[in-house]
């Protein structure tokens, strides 16, 4: 082994990634080098660079997840940070840290969100929609509301090729591709317009389709194929009605061969078709989804396209010298991969020249490109095409835009893998599998090599010795019939090894180090099942697990649907048997006596079921009502349910728990935007079938994951399960999109009608994407890898490859695992429970001092029998309340105005002046909407009693006069009183409040009046206490006046 | 004319401490015993509250004193202009600018240059708007929009406003601002003292001023500049200041406060060394955090702590715990923050309402508001019964326009008719304001809605605006003026004083803090991440001002950015004791991903050399991460209730009451139908719910068009108009020849096609319905069977099936049954079931497998049971001659499944056989919401465990279909 100190073998590539940052790289990263942290230096350096500031505003890192963008981001400050801490700084200077801020202007995010930015940023010229709706690609809703509007008229085939179409295959096949087909691949299809009318189906096939001899067990299905053959004949040659495409019964090769040669060109003619028809419909889809305002993601690269397609503005983004770091460049696909290149590239050059073969065509400059990736982990074949990142990274390998490194030292896998691997699979990626070439251009011509190659792992400085160990499998006397169940006994004989020797014998500490891969889902199902057969616990890790079958998210849907709607007894039943466990035989038998769930009268059932409804019954009571935040709603509900309780009992580690207080937020998210109980729900309902990550990890449990999802991950010890079984591909009924030798798509009308050629091409690629599979799976262990196998197992296989196939190698030969001696497991969920901390400090409540209480803020309102909304609005108190008091509400809007009139009115100065303040206020009355109503109180009021009282001249008034003083000793008022008349002679002080409300039914002018006295004389008696308090020789007078009555009256009583 | 010009001073303040003791307090203590007014002008409520808090604590009693936030002010000086023109407000600009961008995008087409540019801004008039508002108030005109054809529309938008009598706020706040006021003027008079109001407030500035102007004595502190962050527009803000008052400023010469966390906001800047006044709080989640931050606040007022300043990024879901758990605790607090809960139901229904015509006039925006209706009692159909109604009349018309729904509705459900009858016609591509106001008036009083509040702004623009306008533009300015919120009724820390206080930096800074807690200080959640305005640059931005016209003008992202950094070590400067952070290691909402520290916070952490051990920071904040469980006293005892959902999902317990069973005595249901007793077989779950209790899913999924499901109904509907016999007696009569069945199904096609809409989609339907009817028909005639015919025919009682000694009632309809004579007994029967679509496969092993296809056979039961001397019964397809049969010889061993059905009903136990939902499958029973599916796998081992042998059969069947 090597000094732990002595420079890795890649050192020097690792060096010039990060510091070479005004140069451009492709660097190929095996699995475990740590490109995370190489991107994170490479940062850190441009940070420190004295123009970093300006270079880190226009960088973008850009990878797959957000959770790797923010992951690259926090390791980028941790590794800046260390470099200044680190840095010699000058004795007594604070060390500078404003590198920091440099890389907060930098943009780390997804493709996606950087399409976006882009369009959003640049886009205002080319009809991009800058404030987009982001759906799902297959957002069943939007598409059914496109289909039902669209006028499903289509120009790209004429009426006879259309009916010719129409007479054998139903519009609605299209569909399907129509809806994901993006804008590039749209433009292909519709170039492959069908020449004419279909070709009439060879009768020479048919004769000799008709000639088969009918004998032995399938005689039947061959008579009846041929006699339906030539019904079918006959209808064609008629030429009317909708006649479905031949098919023969039964599966004789024989027919089922003649059967596909017949129809074979008919059926090329309308794949074609469909494509042009599907390719017509997805135009149409797309600008609908613009006008409507939705964004798939795929529109939200097109927008960037838009962008870059525009000369000026392709020109604006390159001259502002965006950088790219492109991370996961293997998972990129060509669309997005144009994008990036594109506007790396300087100014003047021209589109979609680079890279090029030949190596002519401008590269990005230097230091604006970027790519770190693995070819060797590419396996999105369904968004990626590895083809086009190669052709990137062949053009750095050979100086073209840029240079190539190669990380090959891992940190992550042990020795004894790193020797395993290196010396079986060059041959599974090399040149003598014939699946790692494509079909030859030509005839004759050599066949091109499309795997990607294989790089040598070098280990690390402290990577472990680790192991790489067999699990012999046994094959049962009594073979298992089918697939499913010897995947069943593989793991029932794995789990059965792991139970008796325990995680130590692999070379684990926990069961939470193992983890257990298999390249499918449903193997892992199949698998749990077995493990948890013999007592194991696993944790199956899948980001599919439907958010509807989750408990808690289950029990929240479910009581909220019962509160929004009681009627809904099917729910009612969910939620007693599921919620408050009532049994089922109370519930029937409770349902046939009462015909329905009395929620509202829970007395009428007997205990536990009334008991249960009782605790519903006063949600649902208020789930309509206002002023209560949803937040609380929520909450409540799932306390009176013990939704926390439950969740515990259920799930001792807190995952359930998590789950609720999830939701809770999610509730009050979304109460803050005012939605009710009923819109939440709708909005819980509406993801009801999103898939989520479940299965938590811990220590106790076993960890289950597909391959795919291991990618980027590591365990300790690594169980690959069923390496005996042939991977199948996924079956697909409808039309079948594919992309020619050219690269360019081409509709098939179903997957047998594709040409033996494409077939085989398709199933070469997905071989080689296999066999990258079988690399990512192999490469997740830290210290141990763990093969169960015995040649025999599994029985011949119908399908192929198996992951054993495609290793290639002799895996009987790999050493048998023998148990380390010594090693007990450990007792499984001994620690579950105990592993949260008690809560850390001791209630503070008790010693709580005195001291901590104020006095009491007494806001007038607090003091009337009625609310004042107008006095709150105006009060500096309910500035920033929700808009309701934003003056949108007509009766306070009116009282308002009042007050602002009555505020400004020049009491002092003559008729002339008043009538004219009055003028002016009616006419905002006009534009407000109640010019009627406020004439008539103005004049009211002129003619009121009070009126010349209240222009006396021996007043000194004052209007909207703010107090806030002492009213008791533990209480302070604080409000603003309408009008205060002081006469410091006399010794008077009056206090007047004006109210615009409204008379109510069969009320006078006295009962008004001594309605609104009632209510406001407390608030009243209150300002006049505290004005005495400044004005201590006064007599006070209090006095309410109406303005629908036009009168007013002294709160203790008296009347004027 | 001369002016009348105030008493001045303009007084410079480094903290705010010192602003308070120096200025503030002698100032309202100047007015105490005098009737006379004065008004402090302060950015927010927040401030108001504070210094009122402060005025009690050293008991000050104010009067005549009232405090305003710069919009308050607005209306005060507003009211005294001598011309008073009316503005717009938000909602109403919009409404004015998406008319006029509707307007120039009508004429053209994709291929014009200019389309993009308004397609762009129809997308986003909002931000566009607010930049238009931002170069007013910084003394711009729309003339100033770099991009010309935004300047075209800002144009035009200005003169809209103008035309129809209306002014912006904003120039007229400008012109009262920069006028002086005239002898003659009315005036507001008093003393003013403006406070707090740094440069971010720069937009209200002439609000302010024209308000101070008219004030008899101005006193005005503002923030000393050298210790903000951008000290270059404090700097600017004070010239533009003085050069309103026309005096100079004066630094306070005071004693600088002994106690300041200065140096923790010094962290945030270039750089600065250690500090002990900061603290770091880190939850494991943001449940932990708060529950960490309230126990800490506990313990700070039980140590003294004076006043502790709580901040939030905004008013956010962490706000609303928090609030709840001092509440809980008893600690009173004031919340700053606003609340918000669901408007009242009316107005609710009135969203909804809108929703309907904004999205065309619907089936599903229909079906949403229904039980908003419902539960004002508008209407009495169930939400339950409406959804059936609609899905009835779906699957016949293929459509989501109500309007293609209501010929169906008159009949089948006279509410919803009745109700689409009020509310259609759809909302029109133009509309005037006038129309639309009286259109959603009067649905309202149909619906026994209240008349929506607050449209008197739309009524009065109304009188000016008579020109029809786009329809979805009105539509949304309706919409504007309906409040999406109101606030919380009575939510905890309202209209009072307390130790502790709860807000956001901007409505707290300016004030002095004992302690200063700044939550959820996790990257991401502050600072914000401020994106440039597209619309107005900021390149744009630095280049208009160059040539402004005042000192200030408009901000950049950058500009923005610095500001909240200075409040915020604004903050930290003017908190005495400590400054603690308090962050969360995991997202809430995505429980998975880890949070990162805010800048600030990484630098504490860094300070406080946390970070530099092995790990560094990522690892150090994990150390510091704590969780605390949420206590759970006095929880409800649940062990009764999770012994119950673990029997339920023990695979070893047989199914017992509280799994699917019930006294049979008390539950058993008197009779099934055919197809019941097959769905029953196959999963025994459906039977619980369906048949023991009666109950049906109500399914709230959006409906989506099913081409199969139409194609099967309408080919049943087609064939049993084509075979009927003309002469019916006791529901038997001769089938028609074959030739007239033709061409009775060739018209009744074509009067079907004439109710979808003519178009190529409803073409292809039409071509294969023809098809598949004509094929069956053909296979209808080919059998050898009986010449009288029923369609449609239901089994009539007394049809049963027996197993041995017991019997159970059926009833069913049956497709089409052919009989030798007209009646059942003694006839020879042949009972036909039409298939279009999936595989033709019985056979009665299947049949007693797996009870696939058992329908038929209780068909062909129920006809024995009738009499019937032979019988057979056929499953056709579409295909020649494709045609599958069995036969009463058969029907013992197809029955087999009958046995676990005499079993189940005989001894009230069904239990559930329902299968895994998987990606690729929905095909199973859907159980309530409620419900966490319990694996196939359990359910088949407590099937076997309870019927023993039964069940083995029934798992086999499950393989296969694999
Ligand atoms: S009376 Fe109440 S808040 Fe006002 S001062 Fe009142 S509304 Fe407040």
């Amino acid at each position: 082994m090597k000094a732990i100190d002595a420079p890795l073998v890649d050192q020097r590539a690792r060096d010039r990634f990060r510091d070479e940052w005004n140069a451009n790289f492709a660097v190929s990263a095996n699995a475990g080098s740590g490109k995370t942290t190489a991107i994170s230096e490479r940062l850190a350096a441009m940070a420190l660079a004295p123009e970093g500031a300006a270079l880190l505003r226009k960088t973008a890192v850009v990878t797959y997840t957000k959770k790797a963008a923010a992951q690259i981001e926090q390791r980028a400050r941790q590794v800046l940070l260390r470099r200044i801490t680190e840095s010699p700084g000058l004795e007594g200077v604070p060390k500078d840290l404003s590198p920091l801020d440099h890389l907060e202007r930098a943009f780390f995010g997804t493709i996606h969100s950087f399409c976006l930015k882009l369009a959003q940023t640049y886009g205002q010229t080319v009809g991009i929609n800058l404030n987009p709706t982001v759906v799902a690609e297959d957002d069943e809703a939007l598409w059914e509301e496109f289909i039902e509007q669209d006028p499903m008229e289509f120009g790209r085939l004429s009426a006879v090729e259309l009916n010719a179409f129409l007479r054998h295959v139903p519009l609605e096949k299209i569909f399907d591709v129509a809806r994901t087909l993006d804008a590039e691949r749209a433009a292909g299809l519709g170039q492959r317009q069908p020449s004419g009318l279909p070709p009439a189906p060879s009768e020479a096939v048919l004769a000799d389709l008709l000639a088969l001899p009918a004998k032995g067990s399938g005689s039947k299905n061959v008579t009846l194929s041929q006699q339906r053959a030539q019904v079918w004949q006959e209808k064609w040659t008629r030429g009317a009605g909708f006649l479905p495409l031949y098919e023969n019964e039964g599966k004789s090769a024989a027919l089922v061969e003649l059967a596909q040669t017949w129809m074979a060109p008919l059926k090329r003619w309308l794949g074609d078709a469909a494509g042009v028809l599907a390719a017509e419909l997805a135009g149409r889809y797309r600008a609908w989804r613009f006008t409507r305002g939705v964004q798939t993601y795929a529109d939200q690269i097109d927008a960037a396209l838009a962008v870059l397609n525009n000369d000026a503005l392709l020109n604006r983004v390159r001259s502002e010298g965006w950088r790219i770091i492109l991370d996961e460049a293997q998972d990129t696909d060509p669309q997005q991969f144009a994008v990036l290149v594109e506007l790396a590239r300087p100014p003047d050059a021209a589109r979609n020249t680079w890279p090029r073969a030949d190596g002519r065509g401008v590269g990005p400059r230097p230091g604006h490109f970027c790519m770190v990736g693995d070819g060797q982990q590419a396996i999105y074949s369904t968004r990626a095409d590895i083809g086009n990142f190669s052709r990137h990274v062949d053009a750095f390998r050979r100086g073209d835009g840029g240079e190539f490194l190669e990380f090959q030292v891992t940190f992550r896998a042990p020795h004894a893998v790193i020797s395993l691997l290196n010396t079986t699979l060059p041959d599974a990626f090399g040149k003598k599998r014939e699946d790692n070439f494509g079909l030859p251009p030509a005839e004759g011509a050599p066949p091109p090599f499309l795997q990607v190659p294989y790089v040598p792992l070098e280990p690390g400085p402290v990577n472990q010795p680790g192991v790489v160990g067999r699990i012999e499998l046994l094959v049962p006397a009594h073979k298992p019939a089918g697939v499913e169940s010897w995947l069943t006994e593989e793991a029932r004989q794995v789990a059965l090894w792991l139970k008796q020797h325990g995680p130590g014998s692999v070379g684990a500490t926990k069961w939470g180090d193992i983890a257990v891969l298999a390249p499918r889902n449903d193997w892992l199902s199949t698998a749990q099942k077995a493990f948890e057969g013999v007592g194991l616990q696993v944790a199956l890790q899948t980001r599919r697990n439907r958010s509807g079958d989750h408990p808690v998210y289950a029990w929240l849907t479910g009581l909220l649907a019962v509160c929004a709607d009681p009627e809904n007894t099917f729910e009612w039943v969910g939620v007693l048997r599921e919620v408050f466990g009532v049994s089922d035989a109370l519930i029937a038998s409770e349902l046939r006596q009462h015909g329905r769930l009395a929620w509202d009268e829970p007395d009428q059932h007997s205990t536990p079921l009334a008991e249960a409804l009782a605790k519903i019954r006063p949600f649902v009571l208020r789930v309509n009502d206002e002023g209560r935040a949803l937040q609380t709603f929520a909450r409540e509900l799932a306390a009176a349910a013990a939704l926390a309780e439950r969740a515990r009992a259920r799930d001792a580690s807190g995952g359930l728990e998590n789950e609720l207080e999830r939701l809770l937020a999610q509730a009050a998210e979304r109460g803050l935007q005012g939605a009710s109980p009923r819109e939440w729900l709708a909005e819980l309902l509406a993801h009801i079938d999103d898939g989520r990550p479940a299965g938590k990890p811990t220590d106790d449990a076993i960890n289950f994951l597909s391959a795919h999802s291991a990618k980027g991950l590591e365990w300790p010890v690594v169980i690959v399960l069923g390496l005996w079984r042939g991977i199948g591909k996924f079956r697909d009924s409808g039309l079948e999109l594919v992309r020619d030798a050219r690269g360019k798509a081409q509709v098939f009308l179903d997957q047998a009608s594709l040409p033996p050629e494409a077939q085989e091409s398709l199933e070469r690629e997905r071989v080689r994407e296999l066999t990258r599979l079988l690399y990512v799976t192999l490469t997740r262990a830290r210290r141990g890898l763990v093969i169960p196998w015995s040649p025999e197992f599994g029985g011949r296989q119908k399908i192929r490859p198996s992951f054993a196939e495609l290793w290639g190698t002799e895996l009987s030969e790999i050493s048998t695992l023998t148990a380390a001696p010594g090693v007990e497991p450990p007792a499984i969920s001994a620690t579950a429970v105990s592993a949260r901390p008690a809560p850390g400090r001791a209630s503070a409540a008790a010693i709580l001092s005195v001291t901590a209480s104020l006095p009491a803020r007494l806001l007038p309102h607090q003091l009337a029998h009625a609310r004042d909304a107008v006095r709150q609005a105006r009060h500096e108190s309910g500035v920033d309340e929700p808009r309701m008091l934003d003056g949108v509400n007509d009766p306070i809007q009116y009282g308002l105005w009042w007050h602002e009139t009555m505020e400004l009115l020049p009491w002092a100065e003559n008729d002339l002046a008043i009538a004219a303040h009055g003028e002016r206020a009616l006419q905002e009355a006009e534009t407000l909407g109640f010019r009627v109503r406020g004439e008539e109180e103005w004049t009211r009021l002129q003619s009121s009693a009070a009126w010349p009282v209240l222009r006396d001249t021996r007043w000194t008034r004052l209007a909207e006069i703010g107090i806030f003083a002492p009213l008791r000793s533990e209480a302070w008022i604080d409000g603003v009183i309408d009008l205060v008349l002081h006469d410091a002679t006399a010794g008077e002080l009056w206090v007047v409040d004006w109210k615009t409300n409204q008379r109510r039914l069969g009320e006078t002018d006295e009962t008004l009046l001594g309605r609104l006295g009632a209510e406001y004389t407390p608030q009243l008696a209150a300002y006049g206490e505290c004005l005495a308090g400044f004005f201590p020789a006064c007599r006070v007078r209090r006095l309410v006046f109406s303005s629908v009555a036009g009168a007013w009256r002294d709160t203790d009583g008296q009347k004027f | 004319m001369a002016s009348v010009s105030p008493r001045i001073a303009l007084h410079l303040a480094r903290h705010a401490d010192t602003a308070w003791r120096e200025v503030i307090r002698p100032w309202l203590e100047a007015g105490v015993g005098r009737l006379e007014r004065a008004h402090v002008i302060v950015p927010t409520r927040g401030q108001a509250q504070a210094l009122k808090q402060r005025c009690l604590m050293e008991n000050i009693a104010l009067l005549g004193v009232e405090f305003l936030t710069p919009g308050l002010a607005r209306k005060k000086w507003v009211g005294l202009l001598a011309e008073r023109q009316p503005t717009m407000g938000r909602e109403l600009l919009l409404l004015g600018l998406k008319t006029l961008v509707a307007r120039r995008l009508a004429p053209l087409a994709l291929a014009d240059p200019e389309w993009g540019f308004w397609q762009s801004l129809q997308s986003d008039p909002e931000r566009a708007l607010d930049d238009f508002d931002e170069l007013l108030k910084a003394g711009f005109r729309a003339k100033d929009f770099p991009l010309a054809p935004l300047r075209g529309v800002f144009e035009e938008l200005t003169e809209w406003v103008e035309s129809r009598g209306y002014a912006h706020a904003a120039c007229i706040a400008e012109t009262a601002g920069l006028t002086p006021v005239g002898p003659m003027d009315r005036r507001i008079g008093g003393r003013v003292l403006v406070v707090g109001l740094g440069p971010e407030a720069w937009g209200e500035f002439f609000n302010v001023a024209a308000f101070v102007r008219r004030c008899d004595e101005v006193t005005v502190v503002l923030p000393e500049p050298a210790f903000r962050g951008r000290s270059e527009l404090d700097e600017k803000w004070i010239s533009v200041w003085s050069g309103l008052l026309g005096v100079e400023a004066q630094h306070i010469d005071a004693k600088e406060p002994a106690e300041t966390c200065e140096a923790v906001g010094a962290l945030w800047g270039r750089g600065a060394e250690a500090t002990a006044q900061a603290r770091v709080i880190v939850g494991r989640t943001r449940g932990d955090e708060l529950r960490l931050v309230a126990g800490e606040i506990e313990a700070l007022l039980a140590a003294g702590a004076e006043n502790i300043g709580v901040i939030f990024p905004k008013a956010d879901p962490a706000h609303l715990v928090l609030a709840r758990l001092l509440a809980e605790k008893n600690v009173p607090f004031v919340d700053l923050l606003e609340t918000a809960s669901p408007p009242p139901l009316d107005v609710q229904t009135q969203r909804a309402l809108l929703a309907f015509y904004a999205r065309g006039a619907r089936i599903d925006e229909f079906l949403a508001l229904w039980p908003l209706l419902r539960a004002s009692g508008a209407v009495t159909v169930s939400q339950a019964d409406a959804r059936r109604a609609v899905e009835r009349s779906f699957d016949m018309r293929q459509t989501h326009a109500v309007a293609g729904h209501q010929a169906d509705w008159a009949t089948d459900a006279p509410e919803l008719a009745r109700v689409a009858g009020l509310l259609l016609p759809a909302w029109p591509a133009e509309i005037t304001l006038a129309e639309a106001l009286k259109k959603i008036r009067v649905a309202c009083d149909l619906l026994d809605l209240e008349e929506p509040e607050g449209w008197s702004p739309l009524d009065a623009l109304a009188k000016h605006e008579t020109a029809a306008l786009a329809g979805p533009v009105v539509l949304d300015a309706l919409g504007s003026f309906l409040p999406e919120k109101y606030p919380v009724a009575e939510a905890p820390g309202r209209g009072n004083f307390a130790r502790v206080t709860l807000g956001t930096w901007r409505r707290m800074e300016g004030l002095t803090w004992s302690h200063l807690i700044l939550l959820e200080s996790n990257a991401g959640s502050w600072p914000a991440r401020r994106e440039p305005s597209w619309w107005l640059t900021d390149e744009q931005r630095e280049e208009l001002n160059q040539r402004g016209r005042f000192t200030l003008g408009l901000f950049t992202s950058e500009d923005r950015a610095a500001l909240e950094r200075a409040g915020y070590q604004g903050l930290a400067r003017d908190t005495r004791k400590e400054v603690i952070f308090s962050a969360a290691l995991f997202s809430e909402s995505e429980p998975e991903l880890k949070l990162a520290p805010n800048s600030w916070l990484e630098r504490v952490i860094w300070s406080q050399g946390l970070a530099s051990g092995a790990g560094g920071l990522e690892a150090a904040f994990d150390r510091l991460a704590v969780e605390v469980p949420t206590p759970l006293e006095e929880a409800p005892d649940v062990a009764v209730w999770d012994a119950t959902w673990r029997g339920r999902h023990d695979a070893t317990r047989p199914f017992d009451e509280y799994f699917f069973a019930g006294d049979p005595g008390l539950i058993t249901p008197e009779k099934l139908s055919a197809k019941r007793v097959e769905r029953g077989v196959q999963d025994p779950a459906e039977l619980w719910f369906e048949a023991v209790l009666g109950v049906k899913r109500v399914a709230w999924e959006p409906l989506t068009r099913t081409r199969r499901k139409v194609l099967g109904q309408q080919a049943h509907l087609l064939l049993a108009a084509a075979l009927r016999s003309t002469e019916v007696t006791k529901g038997f009569g001769e089938m028609p020849p074959l030739g007239e069945a033709q061409e009775r199904l060739t018209a009744a096609l074509t009067a079907m096609r004439s109710q979808w809409p003519a178009d190529r989609y409803w073409d292809s339907f039409h071509a294969e319905l023809a098809q598949i009817c004509a094929a069956l028909l053909e296979n209808v005639y080919a059998l050898d069977a009986g010449r009288y015919v029923a369609t449609e025919a239901w089994l009539p009682s007394p049809a049963e099936v027996t197993r041995g000694d017991w019997r159970l009632p059926v009833v069913g309809r049956m497709d089409l049954v052919r009989l030798d004579r007209p009646g059942w007994r003694g006839a020879n029967v042949d009972i036909i079931d039409f298939k279009t679509g999936g595989d033709l496969n019985l056979t009665a092993e299947r049949m007693a497998r797996s009870g696939a296809s058992l329908q038929l056979g209780v068909y062909l039961a129920g006809a024995r049971s009738l009499g019937a001397k032979t019988g057979r019964v056929w499953m056709l397809k579409p295909r020649p001659g494709e045609a599958a049969m069995i036969d009463f010889g058969e029907l013992e061993v197809a029955l087999t499944r009958l046995d676990w059905l005499a079993t189940a009903m005989q001894r009230g136990v069904y239990g559930a056989l329902t299968k895994d939902r998987s990606e690729h499958t929905t095909a199973g029973y859907t159980w309530p919401l409620a419900s966490t599916p319990v694996r196939h796998a359990v359910l088949a081992a407590k099937f076997a465990a309870t019927f023993g042998a039964m069940a083995t059969d029934a798992e086999k069947e499950d393989h296969e279909s694999h």
